[in-house]
Order: structure tokens, then sequence, then C-alpha cells
């Protein structure tokens, strides 16, 4: 059963006394906006199975100064505070290894990925797995031994996939806002009991920010979609981003803002050191919560807006802060010149 | 490392024929067609060739095409192209490879254009001075953009079997050429500014982007074109990036392609051989497939080679 947006977003106030010349063209030039952008494209929808949104998320921020310290004692308090049921689970991380550059903070850090191996393990994991689909990069070694993971996963005996690369399967989309009805995933993902996405907490000149819901283009195959997955773009990064939530969750974030990247991100902004790393288990609110701490308003950030009508929670008011509130670490980031009307 | 890599290979075939990326994956097409490059010139790996030849004659599409695995039934240019010119190197298979061909040369095409700008793209074509940029090559996916790496596997193919034929005049393999010259020049286009290939365009929103060396090889063995300035200044970036690399599928590329350009390849291989005892390639059917074929092109062997 779909469920069109226009119920979600285009309330129109019935009351008489409201209703005033101005109210009446102002609706109707919604109306006939929306039967336009109706004419256009297809109505963006989403199946009931795809409908998360609960009353009431949590954000847990953290505060974690470098990479230097005890970064699993953090994440451990960051997945207790959440009482995540992960005994006897197989866990998947996602993080975000796009590229290796020296003196850049492109992807998410090794130690953090190291410590939230350590700490799913600690927790009773039966299994964890890291996992990543990079978005252009084929040469995968290079990068996992580039950028410093490579020693992590050896020490603990961890398994990576290469999400590009692994076995494939069409699921059914959950929404449709890039119209397509399907699209294929890494086999690994299906198969795990609690995927976690481990975003670096950055800006990105197409999307805005690129944060745990963003992350997720990594568990497309590039062995459908090419190296860069460039069959999403075409169908549009918003209405792919919401389209692939909704249809593969991830139950955990965890977000590596120790040191985040600002500007002319994904790859070629600048490092800007904000000292947290933020927890939830809504990526909708912790996405949101990410846009506030770095001065941007989620609310512009098309993705974010439209997962909120379905998938999670984008007002303060129903996100429940705990650890650091937001106004006690915010960091305004800069962003490229598209991207002005964020700031906050 | 060659008769582990063999062996490696050998234990890994499908039963189907087929190699997956790693083992126990489903069948794909690019590590099958790299495993049977690699195995086609030796000799343990006969009875395995047989069985990946069968997989690629049974699972060869109506319109000559394949889809990139046994998990896929959408037909892939990118995919063909490379099953295509591994069969190069097996008597008995010549209709699938011209059938595969005619996918790829059907596949061939412009970046998709809104009709108004189609128009204006005609308009233009009347000023003789107008210089095209929207260059025709290939996709990894249909209705999407041109891609480096689609593009080259694309040429190598069509260049290959072009040169296969004895009389390509006869056969319809002259059509390619046009194709051939304008993929061509879409690939010098997509250079970047200090040589070498980005996996597309050499600048997005006005920033230059980097090159890469496994790009920039794939890149440099589909022109192949030692004469060439572009490829010249190009194999120079190569050899520079080539000293701080870490991947051992980007190193066995730049060892094949420095083969086919004369440049001495012997301590990037050593580079890949030192990676080989640390990681075992991670167990990549692929990787490990290129890195037998890099040990090859140091004998001059490659499947790449095309006649000068």
């Amino acid at each position: 059963m779909n469920y069109p947006f226009s119920t979600q977003h285009f309330e129109l106030s019935t009351r008489s006394e409201e209703f005033s010349r101005r109210r009446f063209l102002k609706a109707a030039s919604t109306l006939g906006a929306v039967s336009l952008a109706g004419c256009a494209k297809r109505q963006p929808s989403w199946k009931q199975g795809g409908y998360r949104k609960s009353d009431q998320s949590r954000v847990a921020i953290l505060k974690a100064a470098s990479y230097d310290r005890d970064l699993t004692g953090v994440i451990l308090d960051g997945i207790r505070s959440f009482r995540l049921d992960v005994v006897g689970k197989r866990v998947l991380l996602k993080p975000n290894l796009v590229e290796y550059e020296r003196d850049t903070v492109i992807n998410t850090n090794p130690a953090v990925i190291g410590a939230a191996i350590e700490a799913f393990l600690k927790l009773g994991a039966k299994e964890v797995k890291v996992g990543e689909g990079p978005g252009h990069r084929r040469d995968t070694d290079g990068l996992l031994l580039a950028s410093g993971l490579y020693p992590f996963l050896k020490d603990t005996k961890t398994q990576f996939v290469d999400l590009n690369l692994d076995d494939i399967r069409r699921m059914p989309l959950q929404s449709n806002f890039m119209g397509i009805g399907s699209l294929y995933f890494a086999e690994t993902v299906l198969q795990s009991d609690l995927l976690v996405s481990m975003p670096k907490l950055k800006t990105h000149h197409w999307a805005g920010m690129t944060l745990s819901m963003k992350n997720l283009f990594g568990i497309v195959p590039g062995v459908k979609y090419g190296w860069p997955k460039n069959f999403l773009h075409w169908h549009g990064i918003h209405e792919s981003i919401v389209d692939i939530n909704s249809t593969i969750r991830s139950h955990f974030s965890i977000v590596d803002g120790i040191v985040g990247m600002e500007g002319n991100g994904p790859i070629q902004g600048t490092p800007k050191p904000v000292g947290v790393l933020v927890f939830g288990d809504d990526p909708v609110a912790v996405d949101a919560t990410c846009a506030r701490v770095v001065g941007l308003k989620p609310e512009g950030i098309d993705y974010l807006k439209s997962a909120s009508g379905f998938l999670g929670n984008l007002n303060p008011a129903r996100i429940r802060q705990l650890g650091e509130g937001v106004s006690l670490v915010v960091q305004p980031f800069e962003v490229i010149e598209s991207f002005r009307h964020l700031k906050i | 490392m060659r008769t582990q890599i063999i062996n490696f290979l050998l234990e890994q075939q499908n039963s189907d024929g087929s190699w997956g990326f790693s083992p126990a994956k489903a069948g794909a097409i690019e590590p099958t067609a790299y495993a049977l490059m690699s195995l086609a010139s030796e000799e343990p790996g006969r009875k395995a060739i047989d069985r990946g030849v069968g997989f690629l004659r049974k699972t060869q599409t109506a319109r000559g095409a394949w889809a990139v695995n046994t998990q896929d039934s959408e037909e892939a240019a990118w995919a063909t192209s490379l099953a295509g010119l591994a069969l190069l190197g097996f008597e008995g298979t010549e209709s699938m490879r011209t059938a595969a061909a005619q996918f790829v040369v059907d596949s061939f095409g412009r970046h998709p254009r809104p009709w108004i700008l189609r128009l204006a793209d005609w308009m233009r074509s009347f000023d003789a001075s107008y210089v095209e940029e929207n260059r025709g090559g290939w996709k990894w996916n249909p209705d999407t953009a041109n891609w480096v790496e689609p593009t080259s596997y694309a040429l190598m193919f069509l260049k290959k079997i072009q040169q296969s034929v004895a009389n390509p005049q006869a056969s319809g393999e002259n059509a390619f050429k046009p194709i051939i010259a304008e993929a061509e020049l879409l690939l010098y286009q997509r250079m970047c500014k200090e040589g070498g290939w980005n996996y597309g365009n050499a600048q997005v929103l006005g920033e230059e982007l980097r090159p890469y060396p496994l790009t920039t090889a794939v890149a440099l063995l589909a022109l192949q074109n030692a004469s060439n300035p572009e490829c010249q200044k190009s194999l120079v970036y190569l050899q520079r990036a080539v000293r701080e690399e870490r991947s051992a599928l980007a190193l066995c590329m730049a060892v094949q392609c420095f083969g086919l350009y004369g440049i001495p390849a012997e301590p990037w291989m050593q580079a890949a051989t030192v990676l080989y005892g640390e990681t075992q390639y991670f167990q990549n059917i692929k990787t490990s497939a290129l890195a037998l074929l890099a040990l090859q092109s140091l004998n001059g062997k490659s499947p790449f080679r095309l006649a000068s």
C-alpha cells in the first residue's frame, strides 16, 4: 500500500476564519505546483514496510578529542546508551572508505573502525565484518593498505568484504523516489543482522552533507552499477539516498566527527576538528543532529527532508539528546556557494 | 608466486566453469575473462580453459552480450568487451566474438542529453569551426554517462578484433573505425592536466581532478600510441605515481602497460610480489589473474598487445 507524499506534507487548513484570499491564492498555487510536479515526475511515495518513523528518537553526542584516545570505551558507552541488542548478532560495519590522500580526512578513521570492531565483539556479537563498496576506486586493496585500515583488520582477524564485488540480489524498493522499483544490493549486507553505518562527518558538493544515510551508497554494488555508481546520480542523489535507506535499514550509526571535513567535500574539502562521535538508531535524527553540529539547517537538505516524512525524525523537538548538547559542540563548517543557504 | 597463483586460480574455478571475484562467490564475467587470459599460456590451465570458455558459451545472450554475473540478467557492454577480449585467445570462438563485437558497437553512444540540447548540437553541427564536446564512448549502465574504464575495455576489444580478421573490409570490422576514432578522442579529451586519467572528467565544479594509476594504465592500454604526446605525458605521470602505489591491482595493470610501451617494469612487478607476500591479494581472483598476466608480460606476452 502506498502513502503519497501529499497526505503527509500538504495539509491545507479548512478553518474558515483562516481562509483569507491570500491563503486561498497560496493554497491554489501550491496545489497547482503539486499537480504540475505530479505531471512532470511520478509522485514520490513509500510502502508500508518502509515506514519506520517513531514518535521520539535519541541521538548521543560523546566527546572524543583525538584518535589516540580510548575510543573503544567511548564507543561502548555510545552503544550501551541505546541498549542495542548485539548478543549473537552478525554485525556489519559500513565505514566510509572512499579515497586516500595524505593529510586529508576523507575516510572514517581506521582507529574508529578498529574500536568499533572491539566494542561489538566485547558486547557479544557473533561476528563482526567490515564492508564497503568505494564509490569510484576499484583498487580497494590499495585503499585498505594506504588508509591504514588493514592493520586493524589483521589484528582483530576481521574479514573485510568489498561490497562492490560481492554477490548481489535485486530487492524491491520500499519507496519510490527514483521511480525504478528495485535495486541490487550486496549480499553480505542482506545477510547481516545488524548494519552499522559509520560515516565521516563531511560536506558533500552535490548532496550538502554526507552522513549515515548517504554512506549507504556503498552497499550498492559497483559490479552492477559501475565505478562511480553513476546510475544512482542519474536517478537523483537525494532520491537514491532515500530509496536505499527505506529498503535497507541501518540499525545503528556511529559518525566519526573527531575531525570532519568542511568546504568542497567529500574529497577535496578541508579538515575541521569537531571532537565528537555521534551515535543513534534513527539515521535521519543522527544526520539532522550532525548537520546542526556543523551549523547547517537539516531541513534544507533534500534527502533529510524527504526521509523525515517516513524514515525518522528531523524535528529537534522529537530528538532526545544524550551526552553533550548540540550547542556545546557546535563547530560551523564552511560550505561551497551552492549550499550557503543551509547555514544557520 | 607464479605457481601459487596458478594453483589458486585452478582451485577457485566454480563448477559451472566461471570464476567469482573471490572464493565461493557467484561467477562473474570480469574475473572469468582475466582468469582465462592469464591461464591461456599456462600448461596446467588447459582443462580449466575449456570449462571457462564453455561457461561463456552458455551465458552469452542472443544479442551476443553478457550480464556482469550469473545473478544478473541485464546485458552489460563493459563485461561483454572483457569476455570478447578473453575469447580472442581461443579457437572456435569466432562467432561468439563477432556477436559480442556487434553488441559493443551497438552500445556505443554519447552522453544522454535532453531534446533541446540535442537540437542545439544538431544546429551547431553546421558550423565548421565548432568542436564537438559530447563525444561517444561506453557506459557502465545504459542511459548514463561515458566513463574511462568501460570505454577503454571496449576500445581494446574492438581494436584487437579488427586486427584479428584477415580482411576487415570484407568482414565488416572496418565499420568500427569511426567509433574507435571517436572513443579515442573522448579519452584524450578526458585526460587530466598533469597527464593520466581520473574515472570520468578531468574537472568537477571547476576543480581539477587527480589522475589514478589504475585508470591511467587501463586507458593507455586502450590507446597504445607511444608516439602520441598525450600518451607520453600520461606515461610520465604513471611512472611517477606507481612509486607510492599500494594497490596490487593498479601495479599489475601498470606492469602490463609499461611492457607494451617498452618501459622496464620489473621494479613494479617486484612491488606487486611484496604485496602478495603481505596480503595474498586479499584472495581477489581478478587481481591474482592480473598478477599472472603481469608476470607473463615481462616475457613479452600480453593479450592486450596490438600489432604495430
